[in-house]
């Protein structure tokens, strides 16, 4: 009996040390770049800040989860910032959270896939994202297990609600997300 | 190129012509129905500019059920104003004020989902503010229900300066609302000149001016509208009731209205374009 229990107690401890690790999301370095086409002539570009969120990597598989915060667009000019912020776009007041949650993660050796939901302007639709690069390791001046990944995909707006100026504005709006992490 | 893309298009032309066409076909029931026409004019527009999209629920979704919702309210006062003066429901309460009331609430109710993220003074001085422009707006225009030319006049110069205001601020597309009821309105307000109608239905009356509050107090919330020029725009169905000699043919009324009023809504849009300049515009 004695013996049996010692296996049980010491199986469990070699599994948690093999457990899914799970990081932090770091704000500062964790954001949503985007790119919308104006009027066909240029391409506008921006950028969402995070608001936190966690992530999980366990082995080839995980899951990932961050919040944003529309009401931080910055395109680089007050007044269309203003713009993105009415209902004509983000509509961040009565909107103000923004969020990819994974449903499942394919990690391979020069990237991955996400499956997942993303909810913007109060809608949630299914988005895919593809890993274009990711690192793990010791930071080198926190010395923390950190993670980073960048991610990318191409979303409609006017699916999310965003029929403002369609079609003279893109309603593709081409997303990169960037996120790093601690544990 | 599609012309259904051009806000011109989407906000003054189709409410105008679908507002004009309605109330020519529904001229014998006039006014009671053809006053509804310019609600159909405000609608089709709205629909042209593929904001009628009823999910997820957001304060234009709301905006538009409720404004449904103001023509049963205006129907029922309708009903209870156009019995005997004694009537028992009429001594019991004043229906005009029932309507005001109805309107400070539904507007009230817009906006309270926003501000309570907010809280606290901002949260109280928003809400008291709505509800003391919406009462003035809804009292204004109510008001004027024996008096189609100032009351066409005054609705549809209010909205269009709501819609330019809130345009200047942030949402092209709420003033884009703002300015299609207008539009609706101006066609009526055409018609009238050319009619001798003695009254405008309050089922009508009561929906623009649920619409004319819920659109200028979302341009606060939503579109950097300040409350000094929800203040200025008060004014519109104030002056529109300036003495006129009594003698004077309705288009002559209409057009000395519409200086009346075009001059408070002037103001208004002076100001919205002051504080706009303040920062760099872009297109």
């Amino acid at each position: 009996m004695k013996k049996i229990s010692l296996f049980i107690f010491s199986t469990a401890l070699l599994s948690s040390a093999y457990a899914a690790d799970t990081y932090t999301v770091d704000p500062g370095h964790t954001y949503a770049h985007f790119a919308v086409s104006h009027l066909g002539f240029s391409t506008m570009r921006g950028r969402i800040d995070s608001k936190g969120g966690s992530f999980t990597i366990d082995g080839n598989s995980g899951s990932v989860s961050v919040k944003l915060d529309p009401a931080s667009v910055d395109t680089g000019h007050d007044k269309r910032d203003d713009h993105l912020r009415s209902p004509d776009f983000l509509n961040v007041v009565e909107f103000p959270d923004m969020s990819y949650a994974s449903t499942s993660v394919t990690l391979t050796a020069d990237g991955g896939s996400v499956e997942g939901n993303l909810t913007m302007m109060g809608k949630t639709l299914p988005v895919s994202l593809d890993i274009t690069a990711m690192k793990c390791g010791e930071h080198p001046f926190s010395k923390k297990p950190t993670c980073g990944f960048d991610a990318t995909t191409t979303i409609k707006r006017s699916s999310f609600g965003s029929q403002y100026g369609l079609p003279a504005i893109g309603d593709d709006m081409q997303l990169w997300i960037e996120v790093e992490g601690s544990r | 190129m599609n012309l259904l893309n051009f806000p011109e298009i989407q906000s003054g032309l189709i409410p105008f012509v679908s507002s004009l066409i309605l109330a020519l076909v529904l001229h014998s029931r006039w006014p009671q129905w053809s006053a509804l026409s310019a609600l159909a004019g405000f609608y089709i527009g709205a629909a042209s500019m593929g904001v009628l999209d009823l999910t997820p629920t957001r304060s234009a979704n709301r905006i538009f059920l409720l404004g449904l919702g103001f023509v049963a309210v205006g129907s029922i006062v309708d009903i209870i104003t156009n019995r005997s003066s004694n009537s028992l429901i009429r001594q019991i309460c004043n229906p005009i004020g029932l309507v005001i009331l109805a309107i400070v609430i539904s507007v009230a109710w817009l906006i309270y989902s926003p501000l309570s993220r907010q809280g606290g003074m901002v949260m109280v001085g928003s809400l008291l503010s709505a509800i003391a422009w919406s009462a003035l707006i809804a009292a204004g225009l109510l008001t004027l229900d024996r008096q189609p030319i100032r009351a066409y006049t005054a609705i549809t110069f209010l909205a269009l300066a709501i819609g330019i205001c809130t345009a200047l601020g942030a949402s092209i597309l709420l003033g884009q609302l703002a300015i299609g009821l207008s539009a609706s309105c101006g066609a009526l307000l055409l018609l009238t000149c050319f009619t001798n109608v003695q009254r405008v239905p309050l089922k009508f009356i009561a929906v623009a001016a649920f619409l004319c509050a819920a659109i200028g107090v979302s341009g606060v919330i939503f579109a950097k509208v300040t409350w000094l020029t929800l203040l200025l725009l008060a004014g519109v169905p104030l002056i529109v009731r300036l003495p006129l000699p009594v003698a004077w043919s309705r288009l002559a009324q209409a057009s000395v209205v519409s200086l009346f009023a075009a001059l408070a809504g002037s103001a208004a849009v002076s100001l919205a374009l002051w504080q706009s300049a303040q920062s760099t515009s872009y297109y």
